[in-house]
């Protein structure tokens, strides 16, 4: 039986570090932590993310783990921030699209695409630049550590007031993604820039075993109405992929 | 008592019912010849399973086997349906505070493609809506509700988020856009308190920090108000503390029933059997009175057997603890057809088995129960209370039983078997069991062998 090759590489990755600190947001991850936990090594720290979001509770409770992770990084030799450097940090903070993303006249002639889904690993660091040369775009980077997950700290009062509170906002009001329950507030993400990028086509970045983000490839097809490529990635862009990719996007050219 | 146990097949159990009714034997309005669920569902895998043969099995299967039609007389008679979905224990004791409600679990029907033989052709309905094989085979609860072949549809949908599978979550989420709204409570990954931080013991004795117990507390606060909603009326602390006693009195009869058939010399009771009447602490099978009844009647004639010194195996059957239930129950007959036999089992819902406190506020004592589920912890806790469960049994071996597809079974096999034979010393095996497994029946035949022989060779040492 399989593990996400995702969650694989984390744990691989924490096997060399002194300190690891997992999620909860997906059952591979969070099961993840146990076996880093059951291995001799360094410390292991799991933060319980809530899937609901609609209610204060939840937001309440991930308050509570963000301190609980602040403890955590000081007790291993971390030091707190100050308001005033907690405040910077949070100004310094800018999302920024890949070069070959940006919406350049060149650009602009390649097919725009939504790239949807979990992080890229590092042996996949190449797949913009791929889509690049076989004539698409990324027009929207709507993976985990991509646009999507970028939180906005906006409210320069709130910063400069309450730094804390306002990354916790921040980061539980503006990231969306596909573990959250229930999983409107993706789609209501999705919705506007999809249609605002005239995005023409959807890839779907989906690990092996992932089934969070495996289950919505139907999803995504019915509410948007547009060609989905559904890429099963494991541990690197594969020549089968690459032949897909070409296809995708000989079918989307005008 | 009902005559020296056998295990019967299907066709003996027409011949074995028509002397139970000379005899005397009454039964229940969904009583009859266990036969007739083939013909009248399509229930074909009974056809394969060998069953116990006394009356208080035959009452069990048949309880099991007409739940749907019991639901569909719920609705007639204007009771709302309530769907609870994963938290396997907690929802359904709530519900049943009211009488105008009654609870039950969808992901019940990942049993239907197996007991079907996979005539019903959910799991082709689920592949289409882009839920494949990579998914847990529960996944046939999203053809259940597309199809409504099934069990009725609930007014209401509740399912716990946060800390449970990702593959059940997603085919809960999957039904949203399909029309079939859900209701989502936050059920947080329990974690060990922090230093200093304050703590609680829960019922099964694991601890939990406070605040991860008062967020329960909030949240089962929400289902108890959309409870209330779909009730028209309050369900106040009065009528959910007399549901917490009432559950408890299940579930105090089915660990007497349990400890008895795992730790009776000669096994009482068949494994097929004790495997199902587990499942009635989750939602009862939709009929709490009648629920109890049926374990009292399995409680007595297991008693009964041991007075007697009677069992459906032999003495020397390998005592194996079984971890997670199988997608397909043919196999639990295959472990005694290799010389096994159950002494005990972690089918993923322990906290349904332990009494719920009677002397806090209702929903404080449902939170404290809700956390103590195995399966939204550490696997290293879970791997401990099994543990401790295998010696007090007197186990002699563990089987885990992955479930294919679910998203818990790759990681926590080896957590748990680790645990086990580092502190154990005893033998472990882990398997597979699809909802079919009549293809893979020769290898898991070989493999539950080999435990067997295994364990059987140990006893000389």
């Amino acid at each position: 039986m399989g593990a996400c090759p995702f969650a694989d590489f984390f744990l691989q990755m924490s096997a060399s570090v002194e300190a690891s600190v997992f999620v909860t947001s997906c059952d591979q991850m969070r099961r993840a932590a146990d076996q880093a936990a059951s291995r001799n090594g360094g410390e292991v720290f799991l933060m319980n993310v809530p899937a609901t979001w609609q209610v204060p509770a939840a937001r309440q409770l991930y308050r509570k783990e963000i301190e609980r992770l602040g403890a955590f990084l000081v007790s291993i030799g971390g030091v707190p921030p100050s308001a005033e450097a907690l405040a910077a940090e949070l100004r310094s903070r800018t999302w920024e699209a890949s070069p070959a993303n940006r919406s350049t006249a060149e650009a602009c002639k390649r097919v725009p695409l939504a790239l949807i889904g979990e992080s890229l690993m590092p042996s996949h660091f190449s797949l913009p630049g791929l889509l690049e040369s076989l004539g698409g775009r990324v027009a929207l980077d709507a993976t985990s550590l991509g646009e999507r997950g970028q939180p906005v700290f906006s409210d320069e009062a709130r910063i400069a007031e309450d730094p804390f509170g306002t990354l916790v906002d921040g980061y539980f009001d503006s990231v969306a993604d596909v573990f959250q329950r229930p999983n409107t507030r993706l789609y209501d993400w999705l919705r506007p820039r999809i249609a605002g990028r005239g995005i023409r086509g959807i890839v779907l970045w989906h690990y092996s075993w992932c089934d969070l983000w495996r289950a919505e490839a139907n999803r995504l097809r019915e509410e948007f109405l547009l060609p989905v490529l559904f890429l099963d990635a494991d541990g690197s862009l594969t020549p089968s992929m690459k032949t897909r990719l070409e296809v995708f996007l000989e079918i989307l050219r005008p | 008592m009902n005559g020296p146990p056998q295990k019967l097949c299907l066709d003996e159990w027409d011949a074995r019912h028509a002397s139970l009714l000379a005899d005397g034997m009454r039964e229940p309005a969904y009583g009859g010849l266990l036969s007739r669920h083939v013909g009248e569902r399509g229930d074909t895998r009974l056809r394969h399973l060998l069953f116990d043969s006394s009356a208080a099995a035959l009452r069990l299967w048949n309880f099991l086997l007409t739940e749907e039609d019991r639901l569909r007389g719920h609705r007639a008679a204007g009771r709302k349906l309530v769907g609870a979905m994963k938290d396997l224990g907690t929802v359904p004791v709530m519900a049943f505070a009211s009488p105008d409600l009654v609870a039950f679990y969808p992901d019940g029907a990942w049993w239907t493609p197996c007991l079907m033989e996979h005539s019903d052709g959910l799991l082709a309905v689920a592949d289409r809506l882009g839920i494949d094989d990579s998914f847990c085979p529960v996944r046939a609860m999203l053809g259940a509700f597309v199809t409504g072949s099934h069990f009725p549809i609930p007014e209401l949908l509740v399912c716990s988020a946060g800390a449970v599978c990702d593959d059940f979550s997603a085919i809960a989420q999957r039904l949203e856009p399909l029309g079939f709204p859900v209701f989502w409570w936050e059920i947080p990954r329990r974690r060990s308190p922090e230093p200093g931080e304050s703590a609680l013991t829960l019922p099964g004795g694991l601890e939990a920090p406070e605040c991860q117990i008062a967020l329960t507390r909030l949240e089962l606060g929400r289902v108890r108000l959309a409870l209330e909603e779909l009730a028209g009326g309050p369900l106040d602390d009065a009528s959910l503390s007399a549901s917490i006693r009432a559950a408890n009195l299940i579930r105090r009869r089915l660990r007497a029933l349990r400890d008895l058939a795992f730790t009776a010399e000669a096994s009482p009771l068949p494994a097929l059997e004790l495997l199902i009447a587990e499942m009635l602490a989750l939602h009862y099978c939709s009929d709490r009175d009648e629920s109890l009844v049926v374990l009292e009647r399995l409680l007595a004639e297991v008693q009964a057997r041991v007075a007697a010194g009677q069992g459906v195996l032999s003495v020397d059957a390998a005592r194996v603890f079984w971890v997670n239930p199988v997608a397909d129950l043919r196999v639990m007959n295959l472990l005694e057809e290799c010389g096994g036999r159950l002494c005990g089992t972690d089918l993923m819902f322990g906290h349904a088995l332990v009494d719920i406190p009677e002397d806090l506020p209702p929903l404080e004592a449902l939170a404290r129960v809700a956390l103590a589920d195995p399966m939204v912890g550490p696997a290293q806790d879970r791997a401990r209370m099994i543990c401790a469960e295998m010696r007090r049994l007197g186990a002699e071996a563990l089987v885990v039983s992955r479930i294919p597809g679910a998203s818990h079974c790759c990681r926590e096999g080896d957590i748990i078997r680790q645990f086990v034979r580092e502190n154990t010393g005893l033998p472990t095996l882990e398997i597979e069991v699809p909802p079919l497994s009549d293809a893979m029946m020769p290898a898991l035949h070989s493999r539950l062998l080999a435990l067997v022989e295994t364990v059987i060779g140990r006893r000389a040492l």
